[in-house]
């Protein structure tokens, strides 16, 4: 694999963002395979401005998570970052010692994981681990924290704030866990949420309250978002910049409304015809993902792709930016 | 039944696996009280035995060798006269001052260590968990006779000797808990919440090992106790004649075959009384933190 860089540089995707808060350059990570080390991300190109809401999506496997561990600094074991860099505003994260990477984390960027439920302690009241996030990251008293945690919680609409505080996360229904462990991201208002999947496994009707709280929440505090899904649909309804990802690379990046009505990338085409069925049949894309290191310098979506030419199987198409802050990678777009 | 049922069949069909729960949820419940009472009993007489006792231990009598258990003498007397009444309650602070003084030092060591080693996982906590492997395949009492024959006896050698054999087990087990708790996504979603690793280990990954740990201790202190009792019946550690109930059984035992019983008879329930106290206390926890 070549380490040459990509020729979309950050400065100029960043034109998406007024003040950039997040700026992601050819993010490559690596992980061990059978004593093999394999590429899991193949040089990621992202750029969050303040305030902005922007969604990845992709596949099961396509390095959306991945990326998520990378922005805070916390790979799963065996699992590395070769290149690239990720810059919160301006500084280098990388460069950061783990103390200082410690404090940002829940402080500057904070976490809303798929399962609610298993990210809260089953042994402590769920307004005491608000609490104690809070006094990690702030100089504050035990009761005040404890007031904040209570205050975060009937924000974000559980009723009886004050006394469901004391309650242990067992006693509470999917769609409210959910919400504490909303509380617990936000309580120290981080200028970047990152909610991975945060309505996987939850019923259709509390998925769309749960990503109503998020949005709402994240938007009276100007926070910045990143959410992750697989689900088209919930990310450009929630989002204002959309970029999908396939097999560690992003495809294509831009503003929500354009990706969805003029999607340059064959395969968030066939993402968008998956979504909406013109026909009887159910859509889908024939193939799957290919695994990570199971391909050299090609496009990874050419084993699938309705358009592919000879090109694509030889050399990896870079973003560039086909419409207006509107990037594609495939040569054929 | 709270439930009124319209199928008669079933409800009968039902009533008797019932019955025979609600039995069984009752007698546990009544062997947990027993346990909790026996414990009592041992502790209130460890710290209050000078008070109670009616003669002094450790005084001889040659007057009065060898007398059966009366109400003058309860238990009777040993052959030195001493009043074996006094003596197996004097003891009970002994046996259980070591025995507990053990296993506090070697939970005090293990558990911290165990949850390093599961906690940090990688190397040195594989590393760890061998060596406390080793330790533990190292038979006891031979170990404890070559120790204690070599440095001499005293009690505190003893309460090393019980944190080094018990430590490893609470290593081993704390790790067995620590171990699957490290991939559970609340440590994860505490570790992108920024705490700090010690933080962690304290709130989140401790408690969640206290409840089996809290019943091995139990358990350990029923194993200490026979450790105590066994290795002063060989001589070693409590030095004669401060009262202790393994050197006492020892004591006795020439005399059992005479018919004078009683001098070994009596510390011998002592111990076993409280084996049972102790194993039965630590399979009450085991079952409630499980239930």
């Amino acid at each position: 694999m070549s380490t040459e860089p990509h020729t979309t540089s950050v400065t100029e995707m960043s034109d998406l963002a007024e003040r950039p808060l997040l700026e992601i350059a050819d993010l490559r990570v690596e992980g061990i395979k059978n004593g093999r080390t394999v590429p899991l991300l193949r040089g990621i190109e992202l750029v969050i401005g303040e305030g902005m809401r922007v969604g990845i999506v992709g596949e099961s496997g396509s390095g959306k998570s991945m990326t998520a561990s990378a922005i805070i600094g916390l790979l799963p074991p065996g699992v590395r970052a070769v290149s690239g860099s990720i810059q919160l505003r301006g500084r280098q994260l990388h460069a950061l010692s783990e103390p200082e990477m410690r404090r940002l984390r829940g402080s500057e960027l904070a976490v809303v994981s798929q399962n609610a439920m298993g990210a809260l302690n089953p042994l402590v009241p769920v307004g005491a681990q608000i609490a104690r996030v809070c006094r990690a990251h702030t100089q504050v008293s035990r009761a005040e924290a404890r007031d904040r945690a209570v205050a975060m919680l009937d924000s974000l609409g559980i009723p009886n704030a004050a006394e469901r505080a004391r309650d242990y996360p067992h006693q509470f229904s999917g769609g409210m866990a959910q919400r504490v462990a909303i509380a617990m991201a936000l309580i120290c208002d981080p200028s970047l949420l990152i909610a991975d999947e945060p309505t996987t496994g939850l019923d259709a009707t509390i998925q769309a309250q749960v990503l109503e709280v998020i949005s709402d929440s994240v938007r009276s505090r100007e926070a910045a978002l990143l959410l992750i899904s697989h689900d088209l649909a919930v990310v450009s309804a929630m989002c204002d910049v959309v970029a999908v990802v396939y097999a560690g690379e992003v495809l294509e990046v831009g503003p929500a409304e354009d990706v969805l009505r003029d999607p340059l990338s064959p395969y968030t085409q066939g993402l968008i015809r998956c979504l909406k069925p013109a026909t009887d049949e159910i859509p889908f894309i024939p193939g799957r993902i290919p695994e990570p290191g199971s391909f050299g310098e090609q496009c990874p979506f050419a084993e699938r792709c309705p358009r592919v030419s000879e090109r694509c199987r030889h050399e990896r198409p870079r973003l560039r930016e086909l419409r207006h802050h509107h990037w594609v990678a495939c040569h054929n777009a | 039944m709270s439930i009124p049922s319209q199928d008669l069949t079933l409800d009968a069909a039902i009533q008797p696996a019932q019955a025979l729960r609600f039995g069984r949820v009752r007698r546990a419940g009544r062997l947990t009280n027993v346990y909790w009472v026996l414990f009592a009993i041992f502790v209130f007489v460890a710290i209050f035995a000078p008070l109670i006792v009616p003669y002094d231990p450790v005084k001889a009598n040659v007057a009065e060798r060898l007398l059966a258990p009366s109400w003058h003498h309860l238990f009777g007397t040993d052959s030195n006269g001493m009043d074996v009444f006094s003596r197996v309650l004097s003891a009970t602070r002994t046996d259980f001052s070591v025995a507990i003084g053990g296993v506090a030092i070697s939970v005090l060591l293990g558990a911290p260590l165990g949850a390093i080693s599961g906690y940090t996982g990688g190397l040195f906590g594989e590393a760890l968990s061998r060596v406390a492997e080793m330790l533990q395949s190292i038979p006891i009492f031979l170990f404890a006779l070559m120790v204690l024959a070599a440095l001499g006896n005293s009690k505190a050698l003893l309460v090393g000797m019980i944190a080094f054999v018990t430590t490893p087990v609470f290593l081993k087990l704390t790790r067995s808990v620590v171990l699957p708790l490290r991939s559970r996504d609340f440590i994860a979603s505490a570790r992108c919440a920024g705490l700090r690793p010690g933080a962690i280990m304290a709130r989140h990954v401790l408690p969640n090992a206290l409840g089996p740990i809290a019943s091995q201790l139990s358990i350990s202190c029923a194993y200490a106790i026979q450790i105590v009792a066994g290795l002063s019946f060989l001589g070693l550690g409590v030095k004669i004649p401060e009262p202790e109930w393994g050197s006492m059984i020892q004591q006795g035992s020439e005399y059992v075959l005479f018919g004078q019983w009683w001098v070994s008879v009596f510390p011998g329930v002592a111990v076993l009384l409280a084996v049972i106290t102790f194993g039965g206390l630590g399979r009450q926890l085991s079952a409630w933190y499980e239930h």
